[in-house]
Formats: C-alpha cells, sequence, structure tokens
C-alpha cells in the first residue's frame, strides 16, 4: 500500500515542465531566450524585429565584454 | 557626423514627446515625485535623495527629469539627454504595452524591474554604438542596476543578457522601438 502511495505521489507530482538553469540561453523559433532567476525563459531579442534582417545564432566569441556564449540575433550571413 | 547642440537636444525632445505622446515635467518641482522618492526610499529600492537629483524617472507617459532640457549640467551633456530620452521612452514603449501591470511589476520584483532596465538600456547601447561605432561595457551597464535595488544574481543575469545584446549591437543590428525613432530623426539632421 505504502509503495503504491508512493508510486501515485511520485506520477501526480507537479514538476514544472518548462523549468530551465538560470543564465542559460535558448532560440526559439527566431526568439532569443535566457532563462530568468525564477526559471522561466525570457525574451532577449526578437531577431523578427530588428532593423535589419537577423537569426537567432549561438555565438562564442571574445570581445570587450570578455568571453560572450549564447544566442543572440545575429546578421543573417552570419555576422560576417 | 552630427553635431550636438543645445537647440538640436530640445528639437530632439520635442519630436519624442510628440512621436510618443508624451510630457514632461523638471523633477524638483514635481510634488509627486517627492512622493515617489519616499516610496521607491522605504521600499529600499534607491535612495531618495540620488533618486530625485540623479535620476530621470517616467510614470505613464510623463517624463520628469532633474535638468533643463537643452542645458548642459555636471551631471547630464547633451548627449546623456538625448540617450535618456530614448531610454525613458522605451519605458513608455512597455507601460503602453502592459499598461499598469508594468508599474506593479517594476515596483514590486526586483527581478522584473531588471528586465525592464535591460530592455531599456539597450537603447543606451544602440544609441552610443550609433554615435560613436563603440557600445558601452556590459558589466558597467549591468552595475547600474544596483541603483535600482537589484543584488548580485539579477546583476549577473542582466550582464549575461547584455553582453548577448551588445554582440547584436556592435553589428549595427537595432531593436527598441525609441532607438529606431531616434535614430532616424538623428540621422536625418546629420550632414
Amino acid at each position: 500500500m505504502k509503495n503504491i502511495l508512493l508510486l501515485i505521489i511520485t506520477l501526480f507530482s507537479c514538476t514544472p515542465k518548462n523549468e530551465c538553469v538560470p543564465q542559460n540561453t535558448r532560440c526559439l523559433g527566431n526568439q532569443s531566450q535566457i532563462c530568468n532567476l525564477d526559471k522561466s525563459w525570457q525574451l532577449i531579442t526578437d531577431c523578427n524585429k530588428t532593423n535589419i534582417k537577423t537569426v537567432c545564432q549561438y555565438i562564442d566569441e571574445q570581445n570587450e565584454d570578455g568571453h560572450v556564449t549564447g544566442y543572440t540575433c545575429v546578421k543573417n550571413d552570419g555576422g560576417k | 557626423m552630427i553635431v550636438i547642440t543645445s537647440d538640436l537636444v530640445s528639437e530632439f525632445w520635442k519630436f519624442m514627446l510628440t512621436k510618443f505622446g508624451t510630457t514632461v515635467g523638471n523633477k524638483s518641482d514635481a510634488v509627486e515625485m517627492q512622493i515617489v522618492a519616499t516610496l521607491l526610499g522605504s521600499l529600499g529600492i534607491t535612495d531618495k535623495e540620488k533618486f530625485l537629483n540623479n535620476f530621470t524617472t517616467t510614470i505613464g507617459k510623463k517624463i520628469y527629469t532633474p535638468f533643463e532640457i537643452g542645458i548642459e549640467s555636471s551631471n547630464w551633456n547633451l548627449w546623456s539627454q538625448i540617450v535618456i530620452c530614448v531610454h525613458e521612452h522605451q519605458h513608455v514603449i512597455q507601460y503602453n504595452e502592459k499598461g499598469t501591470i508594468y508599474e506593479i511589476e517594476y515596483l514590486t520584483s526586483r527581478n522584473s524591474r531588471a528586465l525592464f532596465e535591460v530592455e531599456a538600456y539597450r537603447s543606451n547601447l544602440e544609441m552610443n554604438y550609433w554615435r560613436y561605432g563603440k557600445s558601452k561595457s556590459a558589466r558597467e551597464t549591468a552595475e547600474l542596476l544596483r541603483n535600482y535595488g537589484c543584488d548580485n544574481d539579477e546583476i549577473e543575469l542582466a550582464f549575461k543578457s547584455l553582453s548577448l545584446i551588445n554582440s547584436s549591437v556592435r553589428q549595427n543590428i537595432v531593436v527598441n522601438e525609441s532607438s529606431k525613432v531616434a535614430i532616424d530623426w538623428l540621422n536625418s539632421r546629420a550632414t
């Protein structure tokens, strides 16, 4: 009986399905998103709303801000 | 190339106010700002005196400046008066999109406040890149959130977001509506 109860609790416990790790980033469609402190995804940039044509893409670069990695909007030619 | 003059700054503000249906007031003259300063101070969001003297504030569609538009002061040079105009109008866009919920979230949630400010600070990065071909440091910009009562976790998240935003800005990518409008106007005045 105890095992059945545990099984039921495990199966029906409320685990948020979309929880993410804070500071992780992703592309969702053509939007770049960052995982917020409440472990939900938050829009950084809608790449469809930029002044020039851009796509959401992973970057790994060293620049004035340091070693920057993650998903952001880049020019459609790959930023070249 | 554009020369930033007092007249240009005044004209720019007039243009933005008309475009977004906003109004402007002087912070030191406004009784409501004294009330807000006390409220923010008691909520631990920002220091009352600092808020009144150093920060431009927008409530709904009214912008309160601690400077006379078009007149340089020690804290506010002419270019910074243009940039803050664009920054505050991005807050107006946030208000237009979410209404009172925006103001409640801004006041009651540090996390939300940080997100709203990151979006508005994107305008600063975009404007500085437009003028100087160099964007401001993501770290320095994120650290400004301490003035808004944000803690280290929120600042680190803001830094990550602003670093990624900066990578786009350095490719001349402009996203914020307030920046697009401002840059179009300034380009039309450039020689």
